[in-house]
């Protein structure tokens, strides 16, 4: 099967930033979260996915073919959802068929009418009178209405409250249970990312610092808390990354078990993703 | 493309409304003596020049102008829609100008000719001033374009009060204006259009060459 994306060796330089080397692959039927701090890259790599921008080096290849620019018929492939709503505050959601029918080959007007009543979005209220969870379905039902093989979703659960995110993680799991399909999204909600990703790609400062399963770094990644004393005894390379406080140290593991064994008396224990992403950011190499 | 400029018509479907109600307001004053056919042709050249200007504020405003990029139209295409919607409101404003002369000539308010000419000159202004403020849009944003539109404009409205001034003590010689017979002036202005259409043309691949070149 082919990968739905796949970047080999992307660069990208925008003056004071750039993202170095970056390497991914989502394979069909998968959710790839892209994680990171602000000004981490993740909109970058986002805007190179979606060829609106041309990397400086490396390949991007979305459904087996190469983008960029001038790649439009392969964006017919692709549901966008930006951090804001780009839709305009003087439209009303029935206005997006008659503006994106002739954008998107396969736009389907009675499927984006099911998506409108399925999220009850009222067809005929202004954008502007939406909360900022509505518009984030209404930007999700434009782009599921045109049937894409994949979504790309640029901070898409930010700012909207738990019940609205739940329902629409509910609808990535939904639009994955087709194998062809596949989501890409970057978020800072790491619990979205817990419930519903089965990889992860964590960009911190341009750079990849880890991409993998979300179950293996799930059940190899550890954190260790221990006393500075006990630290002293960890061999350099052992931890990744270390965070000194007024109460003690947390190192993080790549591999627990193997930590574990071989520093019985310290506790290495599993991580949740917010605590992996502050122990990369706020730790030091050992 | 289609889809491109449906899009400015219903972002901007209030303000159209306004203006076409604005457009009837004037004509009636204009048809009861209240307000001379001019008023009328000039207004219709400044909705030219202001509309596309402000489908450019609106796209900002919802991050339209960048989101667009993220969907399967090429930048040619995305610029080519924006000068589509202006030669839609350039044929309308043609097609409004062209009823008010036949109005006008038919009641016996003004000339023929004369206000054709009149009509063919705002409409290759009209056409002009967009021309010119379309690729800086693109380049600088619309911000930092919209001073260019008021030099552009006032430098205009300086360059005729200017000779206004120069021809009453004498410095300039305008007296043939008065001389200029009515079917002298649709002659002379009967190019004017052509001349936007041209400015437009070339305005469309500067425009281009601008999008296709920007790296978001």
């Amino acid at each position: 099967m082919t990968n739905c994306i796949e970047l080999q060796g992307v660069c990208k330089s925008y003056g004071d930033f750039t993202l170095q080397d970056l390497n991914l692959t989502l394979p069909g039927g998968a959710i790839m979260g892209l994680i990171g701090e602000n000004g981490a890259g993740k909109t970058t790599a986002i805007k190179c996915i979606l060829g609106m921008t041309r990397p400086d080096s490396g390949t991007v290849t979305v459904l087996g073919q190469p983008m960029g620019p001038d790649s439009a018929a392969l964006r017919q492939e692709i549901g966008v959802v930006l951090d804001e709503c780009f839709f305009h505050d003087t439209l009303r959601p029935k206005d997006l068929s008659p503006i994106l029918a002739p954008i998107y080959r396969g736009w389907d007007r009675e499927l984006y009418r099911d998506c409108l009543a399925r999220y009850g979005l009222p067809e005929n209220k202004l954008i502007r009178e939406f909360s900022r969870g509505m518009k984030m379905k209404l930007s999700l039902a434009a782009a599921l209405a045109h049937r894409p093989r994949l979504l790309v979703l640029d901070e898409a659960t930010a700012g909207l409250d738990p019940v609205v995110r739940d329902e629409i993680l509910d609808e990535f799991l939904a639009f994955i249970s087709d194998e062809d399909h596949a989501i890409l999204m970057s978020s800072h909600i790491t619990s979205d990312l817990e419930k519903v990703a089965d990889y992860i790609t964590y960009l911190h400062q341009g750079r990849v610092v880890l991409s993998g399963s979300k179950d293996d770094i799930r059940d190899h990644y550890g954190r260790v808390a221990c006393t500075a004393a006990q630290l002293e005894q960890v061999a350099p390379g052992d931890l990744l990354r270390v965070r000194k406080n007024a109460f003690g140290c947390e190192g993080l593991t790549p591999d627990r078990a193997a930590f574990r064994q071989k520093y019985p008396a310290l506790l290495a224990e599993p991580l949740s993703l917010e605590d992996l992403m502050v122990l990369i950011e706020k730790g030091e190499a050992l | 493309m289609t889809g491109l400029i449906l899009k400015d018509i219903l972002v901007m479907r209030k303000s159209l409304k306004t203006y076409l109600l604005l457009i009837l307001f004037y004509l009636i004053l204009s048809a009861a003596g209240g307000l001379p056919i001019s008023f009328c042709l000039s207004f219709i050249q400044v909705l030219l020049m202001v509309l596309p200007l402000s489908a450019f504020a609106y796209d900002e405003l919802s991050h339209w102008d960048k989101a667009v990029f993220a969907l399967p139209l090429s930048r040619q295409t995305v610029v080519k829609a924006r000068y589509g919607f202006l030669l839609l409101l350039v044929l309308i404003s043609a097609a409004l100008s062209g009823l008010l002369c036949i109005f006008f000539s038919l009641t016996g308010r003004a000339e023929l000719l004369e206000t054709l000419a009149s009509v063919l000159a705002c409409l290759g202004v009209g056409m002009l001033i967009p021309a010119f403020m379309l690729p800086l849009n693109y380049k600088l944003g619309r911000e930092r374009a919209q001073p260019f539109l008021y030099v552009f404009v006032i430098g205009g409205a300086l360059v005729v009060f200017a000779l206004s001034k120069f021809s009453k003590y004498g410095l300039v010689d305008l007296s043939f204006l008065g001389s200029v017979s009515d079917k002298q002036a649709f002659l002379l202005f009967a190019p004017f259009p052509l001349v936007g259409l041209a400015a437009l043309w070339i305005s469309f691949h500067i425009s281009s060459a601008i999008e296709t070149r920007k790296d978001l």
